[in-house]
């Protein structure tokens, strides 16, 4: 085995400078790029976002990412979201609405073997899915499917997954805050574990509140 | 006389004298059309007529009893089809009921029924499929065009064999006639004349002797052609041709050349509806719905060979399973793209089997393909790679809709409506809808707005405050399919998250509609 071909292996930790490119697409967020290795999402790799409440996933985490990665294929897998991910407000934020697949179903089997398939398929740049609790083999599995088509895996699951055994590349924990979220990376392959990142929302800038009087009425 | 004058190529050899039946055996085969040149052979018309079609596609030719087939002519029912009994009691077509059951009071009879003698014919029509592709329907006659598959059948000889004894087992005192042009042929058939010429020049010399009115059917010019003294074809033919323009109309004249090959005049072949339609009886039943994998395949590989004779692709398969207390299961396979790629067809197929959970023995696996698309030549560019990917891409879409079901796997698009919970809507993966406008959107909408409570003059939201922001955007549409709207659209937040909340102008009441 040459060095050469031990160095094409993605598999094997080069430590933060020596990251290929294309493994990671930028989050879009100063903050995330700078401390996640390789500087993004890792892609050919399934990335674990805990969220206070399911329902209300921080989908504006990953717009910059999924609308730079969204031209590289022909598809993007949305797995049984918690809403309606709303295509006005997708569209505003550059995803190609034609691109999206939205796949809605309730059997947890289903889930994971449409999680499988689509980032197996090497035809999704992503694939979004809200699993519910996931076991860690099938972490393994969708991690390995990951490796195998090379997009972005992204799985959304609430806090009760904080102490379970993952084999995801990334995993990180978003509490929300007043203008954003505070993102603890709890597993990071090839990185150390950051704490406390603050992330703004991109609208919470031009923000002056004020107490509305109808609110009586 | 005359018509030692009129005949300078007759061909007596394939012309058999007026017998009903003729017997081509003893006709010598030299002078048989297979020694004709295949140049001469671009067209040759057979046609069959089917003298009691009316008795027929009703199902009555075998019965015993005296019977009528008959129809309303306006204020009196006339008789259309006696059978050979009623026949036999004097009954002729074209009498009145009346008059027919007259003369037999047992008489039993049936009401015309046009449609069903349409229907028989078709289905007549896809059994002569047997014989060439080009099969049309003149009428109420049956035009197959042989030119083409004489050779395959070892000559016309043979064909006519066949077909002949095909017509008896279907059909009672059928007629076949061939002819160079389908006028020529249907006329002889229709005739009772049963002939086999298949050189333009003898036509002549093989219809003068019929009946003009075989040719003439509206009882006026009937009326003048018996003026004239024209009894048969011949002298039909005999007539100068303007003459015969000015006084019965050019579409005589015209129909004339068309007899004789000397006007073109195209016929359209049926095509068939190309319905797969293919089943597997097991006689001990399948347990195990693993074990059917085979059985599919070669399922499959049949519909293969049937989609490339049409040069049709597959769009959505349909298998059946018929279990012992003959229940059945219908399992739809989706394609995104048709094709007909059997090892292909077979994954998704066997996807959507995986589903299916039975305990009985199957004792039938039947497949059933009804909707096709035509094949559309296609040629590859050698560099591209193109291609490839979208493949890989329908074949995934492909895979999750058959696992999933079809409505489990769509697209989002968005729809021109004021109306935020309308201005969005599924639909197929792929397809694009309006464009965006307008103001900035949230990137989550709850199917359901979620109430938010007020207290104390503060909007609170799971136990957080709300804080609106000052941009206020009024939403008042949607009076005219009664599911109106009106509503102060606000950008709020509380501690957690990004809000869009509205504030119902009609009852005054808050609600959470989405998140940013």
């Amino acid at each position: 085995m040459s060095l050469e071909s031990c160095l094409q292996r993605r598999d094997i930790w080069r430590g933060r400078k020596a990251a290929q490119p294309g493994d990671a697409v930028a989050t879009g967020f100063a903050v995330l790029d700078r401390h996640l290795p390789g500087g993004g999402w890792p892609q050919h790799a399934l990335t674990e976002i805990l969220v206070e409440d399911i329902a209300y996933s921080p989908l504006w985490l990953l717009m910059p990412a999924l609308g730079e990665v969204m031209p590289s294929r022909p598809w993007q897998a949305w797995i049984a979201p918690p809403a309606i991910p709303y295509p006005p407000g997708l569209s505003q934020n550059d995803l190609e609405l034609s691109k999206i697949l939205l796949i809605s179903t309730t059997d947890r089997a289903d889930i994971l073997w449409s999680a499988e398939q689509a980032l197996r398929s090497r035809a999704c740049s992503a694939m979004l899915c809200w699993p519910g609790r996931l076991h860690q083999s099938a972490t393994r599995r969708l991690q390995l499917a990951a490796e195998y088509g090379g997009g972005l895996g992204i799985c959304f699951q609430d806090e009760s997954a904080l102490n379970t055994h993952s084999m995801a590349t990334l995993k990180l924990h978003c509490r929300n805050t007043d203008d954003g979220v505070r993102v603890d990376l709890i597993k990071c392959r090839g990185g150390p574990l950051r704490q406390n990142l603050v992330v703004q929302h991109p609208s919470s800038s031009f923000t002056t509140e004020f107490t509305t009087k109808e609110g009586s009425g | 006389m005359v018509r030692a004058h009129q005949n300078p190529g007759s061909c007596p050899a394939s012309t058999p004298p007026d017998r009903r039946k003729p017997n081509l055996e003893k006709v010598p085969s030299a002078a048989l059309p297979d020694a004709l040149q295949p140049t001469l052979l671009d067209h040759l018309w057979l046609a069959i007529s089917f003298p009691f079609l009316p008795l027929e596609a009703l199902g009555q030719v075998k019965r015993k009893q005296p019977m009528a087939v008959y129809t309303q002519q306006g204020q009196v029912y006339k008789v259309v089809m006696p059978n050979p009994a009623a026949t036999k009691s004097g009954i002729q077509a074209g009498m009145t009921l009346t008059e027919a059951q007259t003369l037999n009071p047992t008489l039993h009879a049936i009401p015309r029924d046009v449609s069903a003698e349409n229907a028989h014919l078709q289905h007549l029509a896809m059994l002569a499929g047997d014989w060439t592709s080009a099969v049309s329907i003149a009428e109420d006659s049956l035009l197959l065009d042989i030119a083409g598959s004489a050779r395959l059948f070892g000559g016309i000889t043979h064909l006519l064999e066949q077909i002949r004894s095909w017509t008896a087992s279907v059909a009672l005192a059928p007629c076949i006639s061939v002819m160079p042009t389908p006028a020529g042929a249907v006329l002889c058939a229709r005739a009772g004349k049963s002939l086999c010429i298949t050189a333009k020049e003898h036509i002549r010399s093989a219809i003068r002797e019929l009946p003009a009115r075989a040719l003439v059917t509206d009882a006026k010019r009937q009326r003048s052609l018996n003026r004239f003294g024209i009894n048969t074809l011949g002298d039909l033919l005999r007539l100068p041709r303007d003459g015969l323009a000015r006084r019965l109309g050019p579409d005589l004249v015209q129909q004339l050349d068309k007899l004789l090959g000397q006007h073109p005049d195209p016929q359209t072949a049926i095509t068939p509806p190309p319905v797969f339609l293919q089943r597997i009886v097991f006689d001990t039943g399948v347990a195990n719905t693993a074990q059917l994998a085979p059985f599919m395949e070669a399922l499959l590989e049949k519909l293969q060979t049937h989609l490339t004779r049409y040069h049709i692709l597959a769009e959505q398969l349909e298998w059946h399973l018929i279990n012992e207390s003959s229940l059945s299961y219908r399992i739809p396979v989706y394609l995104t793209q048709p094709h007909r790629d059997t090892p292909r067809l077979m994954k998704l197929s066997w996807l959507a089997f995986e589903k299916l959970k039975t305990k009985d023995f199957i004792t039938h696996l039947v497949l059933r393909v009804t909707r096709f698309a035509p094949l559309l030549p296609s040629s590859r560019d050698i560099f591209s790679v193109l291609p490839k990917t979208a493949d890989r891409g329908t074949s995934l879409v492909e895979r999750l809709q058959n696992r999933l079901g079809r409505h489990a796997v769509q697209g989002l698009c968005i729809q021109s409506d004021h109306r935020p919970e309308k201005a969005w809507n599924r639909c197929n993966a792929g397809d694009t809808g309006a464009l965006p406008y307008g103001a900035q959107r949230p990137l989550w909408l709850l199917e359901t707005p979620r109430t938010v409570r007020v207290s104390q003059g503060q909007l609170v939201l799971g136990g957080q405050q709300l804080l609106l922001q000052r941009q206020r955007e009024r939403i008042c549409s949607g009076w005219w399919d009664n599911q109106p709207v009106r509503r102060d659209y606000y950008h709020a937040r509380t501690a957690a998250l990004q809000a869009w909340v509205f504030r119902d102008l009609d009852s005054g009441n808050w609600y959470l509609h989405g998140i940013f």
